[in-house]
């Protein structure tokens, strides 16, 4: 039913048609009412075909707009004292009455016309009013569902911040008191001494333990802000051995990162988890003066980062499952430790567009890689040139 | 060379960490006072003079930060922060705002010793004539005379590399931001184009430490800046 032709002669929506064809319309419109008006005018006096005359001024008032009403009025009183007034065929006016009825008529036709297109106009009004109070509507909740997502966000790292803050103060008085009472008396037995040492590794461990709740709770939280920027992969690393000294003192580990290898795209503190927790890992399941590699190389359009050992291994099957929340090598081990570490890897990963696998080498031991994409590292322009310069 | 018995304010709300910090500095021969809150500081850091402050940033009558842009409207003092913050915008802020260095809780007490240490001996005048002369591993730099060896033998850095070099040798033991050392090297229209600092932070690595991937004496602080120490 939808044929163009039906849809041009509809009725609705006539006035935003081009302006030639109202006008068109208009005139059709008058001569359709002289083609009605003929047959009938044997019938009916002179006033009520004035009427029929009138319906058409108002019907193109309505759907075609002012000017071409205004056209419709002028040509249906040339129409009607053409046609319909003796002398028939002929603009001639005989009679005095006619001329007041064709006066009267184009006065009222353009009335009609002054006040349809008023109320047409008014109606348009209310409609654009309608239409924009229901936008500024629809506006104002969505900035209002927006506050209430932003507050909650808000409220949710304010707690986790104060939450870190009051686990770690006691932490901090609890590993800090333990060291200090070594200062204070000068000579304590060995048992005692090692006690201290390790109350301070178990408060150590504690924190560990709480970095990576928050950093998991923050992640899955959502609201966690990325600070991503395009830097070399060996500082990380750098840092992470650093900040794992006591735990990583019993092994020997190679660094492998070719010179040029390109910057990547991560947020440092993330990926700094990361190293930090596959590193413990790594320590944790692998023989003591064992050697702990951490190699870098290129894939075609990945960075692949492994850190090996020559542990057991990771349990064979167990593979895909090691990156699950609270899942576990070997359950109840008396390796310490919740299984939260490698999950918080993936996540952290997964967060950066990347991936990570467990592997089990050949010749033993085994390897946790994971990949980043290599993206479009930002072009640097270096001084390299002019090293000359500082010669002396 | 350190003062005899430096002074140093410990400005710190919770007493338990007070007291191991008192017992620790103690240890090392310093005189302890003790300021629970950020009026009580400023009252004492008026009234006598000292030669460190450690600061909590966050303290019950007011931000710590406060405090740091207060106090270095008239004095030089060195700062090191503790924080239990784990947003490192405040830490950065504080740097900035012109703290010294910064402690992480939970730290240890050999890493605090070390950085009072570091910061004390930093605020004592430099006397021998030859300050501008440094010397870490088999390194030997001469700012004067533009000139970095390795066991004698010249090593090429670019002038950018020699700048960023003299400006961390100059803050030895100190933090500084990515901002400041972009600002300083680059001028203020760089100071969000931190993947350049990296990159010369990673050739001066490979030209001057034993190992790069492990360094000794450029280190990073993570999402912060850098600090060289000799």
């Amino acid at each position: 039913m939808d044929s163009p032709l039906l849809s041009w002669l509809s009725l609705d929506n006539l006035i935003s048609r081009p302006r030639w064809q109202r006008y068109l319309l208009a005139l059709l419109t008058v001569g359709l009412t002289i083609v009605i008006a003929t047959p009938l005018s044997k019938h009916l006096d002179l006033t009520n075909i004035v009427m029929l005359f009138l319906l058409a001024v108002v019907f193109v008032s309505v759907k075609l707009g002012r000017r071409p009403a205004i056209v419709a009025a002028f040509f249906s009183v040339l129409a009607f004292n053409f046609f319909f007034v003796p002398p028939h065929w002929s603009l001639e006016i005989t009679h005095v009455q006619y001329l007041i009825t064709l006066i009267v008529m184009l006065i009222v036709a353009l009335t009609i016309t002054h006040f349809m297109s008023g109320f047409r106009e008014e109606a348009a009004n209310a409609a654009i009013r309608e239409k924009q109070a229901l936008e500024l509507y629809r506006l104002e909740k969505l900035a209002q569902e927006n506050q209430i997502q932003m507050a909650a966000e808000r409220l949710r790292s304010s707690i986790l911040s104060a939450l870190s803050h009051d686990i770690r103060t006691p932490l901090t008085s609890l590993s800090g008191l333990a060291e200090s009472l070594s200062l204070t008396s000068s000579h304590l037995d060995n048992d005692t001494q090692s006690t201290l040492t390790a109350l301070r590794d178990q408060a150590s461990h504690l924190n560990n333990m709480v970095n990576n709740l928050l950093e998991m709770a923050r992640l899955q939280a959502g609201g966690l802000q990325f600070r991503k920027e395009w830097q070399p992969i060996d500082e990380v690393i750098g840092t992470s051995i650093k900040l794992l000294q006591t735990a990583l003192n019993q092994h020997r580990i190679s660094v492998q990162i070719p010179d040029d290898f390109p910057l990547l795209e991560f947020d440092a503190l993330l990926m700094e988890r990361v190293f930090c927790n596959l590193l413990e890992n790594a320590a944790k399941y692998s023989p003591p003066h064992s050697e702990l590699r951490i190699c870098a190389q290129l894939l075609a359009d990945q960075a692949e980062i492994s850190i090996c050992n020559a542990g057991e291994g990771f349990p064979e099957g167990k593979l895909d499952q090691v990156f699950e929340l609270f899942e576990r090598g070997k359950h109840e081990s008396t390796i310490p430790g919740v299984g939260l570490g490698l999950s918080i890897c993936r996540a952290i990963l997964e967060a950066h567009q990347g991936s990570i696998k467990a592997i089990n080498l050949p010749t033993g031991g085994s390897c946790t890689c994971f990949y980043l994409p290599l993206g479009n590292p930002p072009s640097i322009l270096t001084d390299e040139l002019s090293a000359g310069v500082m010669e002396i | 060379m350190m003062p005899d018995h430096p002074h140093i304010l410990v400005v710190e709300d919770e007493p338990n960490i007070r007291r191991f910090v008192r017992t620790a500095l103690e240890s090392e021969a310093c005189e302890v006072l003790e300021a629970s809150h950020c009026q009580q500081a400023l009252k004492l850091l008026k009234q006598q003079r000292f030669d460190l402050l450690l600061l909590d940033l966050g303290l019950p009558d007011g931000d710590g930060l406060n405090l740091i842009s207060k106090l270095r409207t008239w004095s030089k003092l060195p700062i090191l922060v503790l924080s239990a913050r784990i947003a490192e915008q405040d830490k950065i802020k504080a740097l900035d705002l012109g703290a010294d260095d910064y402690l992480s809780k939970p730290f240890l007490i050999g890493e605090l010793l070390a950085r009072v240490r570091a910061l004390l001996r930093r605020s004592q005048p430099q006397v021998s004539p030859e300050s501008h002369s440094y010397r870490f591993g088999q390194i030997e730099v001469d700012l004067q005379q533009r000139r970095v060896t390795r066991a004698g033998e010249i090593i090429h850095l670019t002038p950018i590399e020699f700048q960023l070099l003299s400006l961390m040798l100059m803050n030895t033991d100190r933090v500084l931001t990515h901002r400041y050392l972009l600002r300083e090297l680059w001028g203020s229209t760089y100071v969000e184009s931190n993947h350049y600092l990296r990159v010369y932070v990673r050739h001066l690595r490979q030209k001057l430490e034993d190992d790069p991937s492990q360094p000794q004496h450029f280190l990073t602080e993570t999402g912060i800046g850098y600090r060289f120490q000799i």
